[in-house]
């Protein structure tokens, strides 16, 4: 059977590990105080992604470089700790550049220090070198900021019609439902199964492609066998 | 042992899925028929919106599951009625259709169509239209006129007396205009004694079974009565709550959803205890005035545990039932 | 007699009011795995007793920092301190007085111990209001850990269900999980009206 098609698929999704493939919230749902509430809209979103990235990349990274030196029990506390440390200057940064943002996302922006996401890259870096480490807690965190910019993306356009304050949507009518908790789960959701649902999509078309060029192969070897 | 094998259907029932619906949908059409008499004939507009468009997404979403479009599943119809019927009369159309699209795209296709659905459709569509229109859920217009289709600033818009009831009023309601339904409200949710003979003709073709909402109205009323406002006998607060609102309703057509209420016989009474006193609770604390969809939704969420209650009660009560019979026929068993 | 009638009142605030869960979509990544409910309960207990223990420095705390405004930053951090020394306790104390039920959970204790679920309702109850009296802060934080139990053994409840039904194959597993959330919290909504929690 030839399976070029998909040997391919399979290689570039490799290629987008922790964004397209294993992303971190639609396969696991990890992180969910973080996508669920503060993605009510982009300018939310930009923050959360951003304090993120000054405390859940280092902290990774760190882990990595300590690895199994501290018992078990206790690395459920230090990590939280070291993060939640980082945290003070992306508060004083976030601040600064918008404090109405930052008063918006109330407790959740302290939220972001012990969120499972942490929890599970920590556990998973054990084994690899620090910058592996890096380059895969960047990735999570791509594919976490990722998903949560493409929520906060709908949610605003279907809260309010606008996108960054800027209004773009003026004669549809708004459900303000989408910037709670409950839209934030049935949107998640569906767009979960949407990714799944292109997945196999495209699953089935390589496959079938693969088997026609599989006959087309046969076919010419058959003509060779004549011609012979 | 001298056991022969049979092929299995062994008992054949008359009662179907097609049966029990089409028995509901009759003892939801002459509710239409009270309405029209009220408010004229938008209200079967308002009815073919929400059945259209239920039917519509029902097929569409089996067609993109690749399941077999059943034609005789009479479900969506049901689900369309009901939600027409708990929408005020002088509705948009539009939140009619958003409702509809709501019980269908979320609360029954992804769960796998009809019979898997774990929420009551009707209920969630209801409920999200509450949640997302509720000042324009609760206006009513009074009865005996024809609305026009289009809803302009002619038709006068009032509250209706669960608004009265909400804010700690006594809506002085006689009892016959209590029975008939003859005050604003929703388009086919207040007429008492039209709810009733359906309710008697559903048990006696049964598709429902009398304990469950008898379950249900009794704790309701239980509350009711004990938390009756001051200068009201208790009788009367029962009736203002379980009458003026659209509770009676409910607790005909959303209760005994076959799908989503438990299966075993205790934990059906169980669940129409917490149901009641789940609505009373939603009534007291909430600030929308239709609740009882909300208890619903979160009583069908609980259903499964009761069922595992009983499984789990079952089995001990016959433990302690079979070591009683034991004790007295101790020696006929040792015998053998 | 009005310590226990506030204690109540933000009990029943944080049970149902503003449920962790369902309200602010604050859980744990394992909610959706298969627990059996003597391990909901197990769990919940423990989280319920982590909040409970810890809520009583975090009032001291609280009330200290709000006199001095320049310690406001590290409110979290003083927060999650306690919290990880109430976790420590809490871990060596069950290992010492409860083996068998230690051993049921240890695979998970170092994933529940610090979490959102922990911190949250100490941060919540700190931000209600200033002049909160101790009876409402540790009522919040109790209903919080029963409210979250609750929310876990409604989802068991369903979960239950989930298993006997025909999902189609794009819904299965995860997002199945947040669509029947989404309807429970939207049956909560139900109580809190058409507003956003704080």
């Amino acid at each position: 059977m030839n399976l070029t098609y998909v040997r391919k698929y399979n290689r570039f999704l490799r290629k987008t590990e922790g964004i397209l493939l294993n992303n971190p919230i639609l396969t696991m749902g990890l992180a969910l105080p973080l996508i669920v509430i503060p993605s009510y809209g982009l300018m939310g979103t930009t923050a959360v992604s951003l304090a993120m990235l000054i405390c859940f990349v280092p902290s990774v990274v760190v882990s990595s470089i300590i690895k199994d030196k501290i018992p078990h029990w206790l690395q459920a506390v230090v990590y939280p700790i070291l993060s939640c440390l980082l945290l003070i200057p992306a508060k004083f940064l976030v601040q600064n550049i918008s404090p109405l943002i930052f008063d918006t996302l109330g407790i959740y922006f302290s939220l972001i220090c012990v969120n499972s996401l942490l929890m599970f890259s920590v556990e998973k870096v054990q084994q690899k070198k620090p910058v592996a480490a890096l380059v895969f807690a960047v990735r999570q965190w791509l594919g976490a900021s990722l998903v949560a910019f493409l929520c906060g993306m709908i949610r605003e356009l279907m809260a309010a019609g606008s996108l960054w304050g800027i209004p773009v949507l003026k004669n549809t009518p708004h459900f303000p439902v989408a910037q709670m908790a409950m839209g934030g789960f049935i949107l998640l959701g569906f767009l979960t199964a949407l990714f799944r649902l292109i997945h196999r999509i495209i699953l089935f078309f390589t496959l079938n492609a693969s088997a026609a060029l599989d006959e087309e192969t046969q076919v010419t070897e058959e003509r060779g066998e004549t011609q012979k | 042992m001298n056991s022969s094998l049979h092929h299995a259907p062994y008992i054949r029932h008359p009662e179907s899925s097609r049966t029990l619906m089409s028995d509901v949908i009759i003892a939801l059409v002459p509710l239409y028929f009270m309405s029209y008499f009220y408010y004229g004939f938008r209200v079967f507009a308002v009815g073919g919106i929400a059945v259209l468009s239920c039917l519509v997404f029902d097929w569409l979403c089996g067609y993109l599951t690749y399941r077999r479009i059943n034609l005789r599943d009479f479900s969506p119809i049901v689900t369309g009625i009901i939600i027409s019927m708990l929408m005020p009369p002088t509705i948009d159309f539009h939140i009619v259709f958003a409702a509809s699209l709501f019980a269908i795209l979320v609360a029954k296709a992804p769960f796998g169509g009809t019979g898997h659905n774990i929420f009551n459709p009707a209920a969630a569509g209801v409920a999200f239209a509450t949640i997302c229109w509720d000042s324009k859920l609760f206006l009513y217009t009074p009865t005996l006129q024809h609305l026009p289709m289009q809803i302009n600033e002619s038709v006068s818009l009032l509250q209706g007396p669960t608004a009265t009831l909400k804010l700690g009023g006594i809506p002085r309601l006689g009892i016959t205009e209590l029975l008939l339904g003859n005050f604003p409200g929703p388009i086919g949710s207040t007429y008492t004694l039209i709810i009733f003979a359906c309710l008697i003709y559903l048990i006696a073709r049964h598709a429902v079974k009398w304990y469950l909402p008898l379950s249900y109205i009794l704790s309701v009323s239980l509350i009711a009565a004990f938390h009756h406002p001051f200068g009201v006998s208790p009788l009367e607060s029962i009736s203002n709550e379980l009458f003026a609102g659209s509770l009676f309703f409910v607790s005909v057509y959303l209760l005994n959803d076959p799908v989503t209420t438990p299966k075993y016989h205790i934990s059906r009474i169980l669940y129409g205890l917490c149901a009641g006193a789940a609505t009373m609770l939603f009534r007291y604390f909430s600030p929308l005035e239709l609740s009882a969809v909300f208890a619903i939704l979160l009583m069908n969420a609980l259903a499964p545990a009761f069922d595992c209650f009983c499984e789990w009660l079952m089995p001990q009560l016959q433990a302690r039932h079979t070591s009683v019979q034991e004790d007295t026929t101790v020696q006929g068993g040792q015998k053998s | 007699m009005i310590f226990l009638t506030k204690v109540l009142v933000s009990f029943l605030v944080a049970l149902i009011l503003e449920n962790l869960l369902f309200t602010r979509a604050i859980g744990i990544p394992n909610i959706y795995e298969k627990l059996s409910p003597s391990q909901i309960f197990t769990i919940g207990s423990v989280l319920t007793v982590i909040i409970c223990v810890s809520s009583i420095p975090a009032y001291l705390v609280n009330n200290l920092f709000l006199s001095h405004s320049a310690f406001e930053p590290l409110l979290t951090l003083s927060f999650l301190l306690i919290n990880a020394a109430v976790f420590i306790m809490c871990y060596f104390a069950m290992r010492h007085f409860l083996p068998k039920v230690f051993e049921e959970i240890q695979k998970f204790l170092s994933f529940y111990g610090v979490n959102c679920v922990t911190l949250a309702p100490l941060l919540i109850a700190s931000r209600m209001s200033s002049g909160m009296q101790f009876s409402s802060f540790f009522g919040y934080c109790l209903g919080s850990g029963v409210g979250f139990t609750a929310a876990m053994f409604i989802l068991w409840s369903i979960r239950q269900k989930i298993a006997l039904i025909h999902t189609p194959k794009v819904f299965r597993g995860l997002p199945i999980t947040f669509i029947y959330l989404g309807i429970v919290s939207l049956a909560l909504f139900g109580l809190l009206g058409n507003q956003l929690p704080a």
